[in-house]
């Protein structure tokens, strides 16, 4: 299933817009600019899928690397927990 | 025969029997006024009582309910709840906007309003908010009567006013959502008009906004990425 919001803040980020459930049907165009296609936005999906993947992916390498450093300078495990939870969020895909 | 004393004005032992028809007719009428009677309708109790006197209770049959006359008119004792519409959205609502922009779903009109002087009590509850990450972004919510807000903050300089807003996300997931929200409020519509109810809601920076779902919204099974309902519910009350 196209995840239209996802996509279109990967096609039309500075767009605005409202969705109501899931299907194009529900996709309310408050731009200016014209609606995209239901086509447009199921080409664009995949597209949008690898960015948001490659966004998670720099993500996770960034808390690694974050935990990696802090562990470095000295912290332990349970100090981070408390003090940057953050860098103990487990990946989420 | 024994005579049980109720006190004064009525019958005591020490009656005359000859005082017995008026003691009887002074403890009616007392009853009249400090019992709680039975009536068809408001229309019986009409002619029944034609000149009501202040504190007078009655039962109407037909709408079951306890009035007590003030004076001027009879008024209903306790509250009633008049009417409850309700709307629930069990799918999802997304949104990527800055301006307060109506939640279609999470829209009620109610039948027209008893009097005046009805209180209308709004309950929205929202499962699941969830913001892109934008550097701590929030969403906003307003209460809506027609095209008015409602429920708003006080003016306070250049900041938004708005019913409710969410926790501004700080986390670097998409798919760690908001948690869910819950707002009441007690309008005064002064009107016997049906009135719609409605809920708006705007984004920071206009990023995107979900409601019953996380950004990403990945299909697996934890917790944090549950689907959500949403609803608001609305009482008219007397």
């Amino acid at each position: 299933m196209t995840d239209i919001g996802l996509t279109l803040a990967h096609l039309h980020p500075a767009s605005e817009w409202t969705l109501d459930g899931d299907d194009y049907a529900g996709l309310t165009w408050l731009s200016d600019t014209p609606k995209p296609t239901e086509q447009e936005i199921a080409d664009a999906y995949p597209v949008a899928v690898k960015a948001v993947a490659a966004k998670e992916k720099a993500r996770v390498k960034a808390l690694s690397d974050a935990r990696a450093f802090a562990l470095s300078l000295g912290f332990t495990p349970a100090m981070l927990a408390v003090m940057y939870p953050q860098l103990t969020e487990a990946p989420s895909e | 025969m024994a005579v049980t004393p109720v006190g004064n004005p009525y019958v005591e032992s020490s009656d005359l029997v000859a005082n017995y028809p008026g003691a009887s007719e002074a403890l009616a009428e007392r009853i009249d006024i400090v019992g709680v009677n039975p009536f068809a309708n408001a229309g019986a109790r009409s002619t029944a009582i034609p000149s009501p006197t202040e504190g007078m209770m009655s039962s109407l049959n037909d709408t079951d309910e306890v009035q007590r006359y003030d004076g001027a008119t009879w008024k209903l004792v306790g509250g009633k709840v008049l009417q409850v519409v309700s709307a629930a959205n069990t799918s999802t609502f997304g949104m990527a906007s800055a301006t307060f922009t109506d939640i279609t779903s999470l829209t009620v009109t109610t039948a027209a309003l008893a009097s005046t002087g009805s209180r209308v009590k709004i309950t929205v509850s929202l499962g699941k908010v969830s913001i892109a990450n934008l550097g701590g972004a929030s969403a906003a919510f307003r209460l809506m009567r027609d095209a008015i807000p409602i429920a708003l903050g006080d003016a306070a300089g250049s900041r938004v006013l708005a019913s409710f807003a969410t926790v501004p996300n700080i986390r670097s997931n998409d798919n760690y959502g908001g948690g869910g929200y819950s707002f009441t409020f007690v309008d005064s519509p002064s009107t016997t008009s049906a009135v719609v109810y409605k809920l708006q809601m705007a984004t920071e920076g206009g990023t995107q906004g979900y409601i019953n779902r996380t950004v990403n919204d990945t299909n697996a099974s934890p917790l944090y990425l549950a689907r959500t309902a949403s609803t608001i519910t609305v009482e008219e009350i007397a």
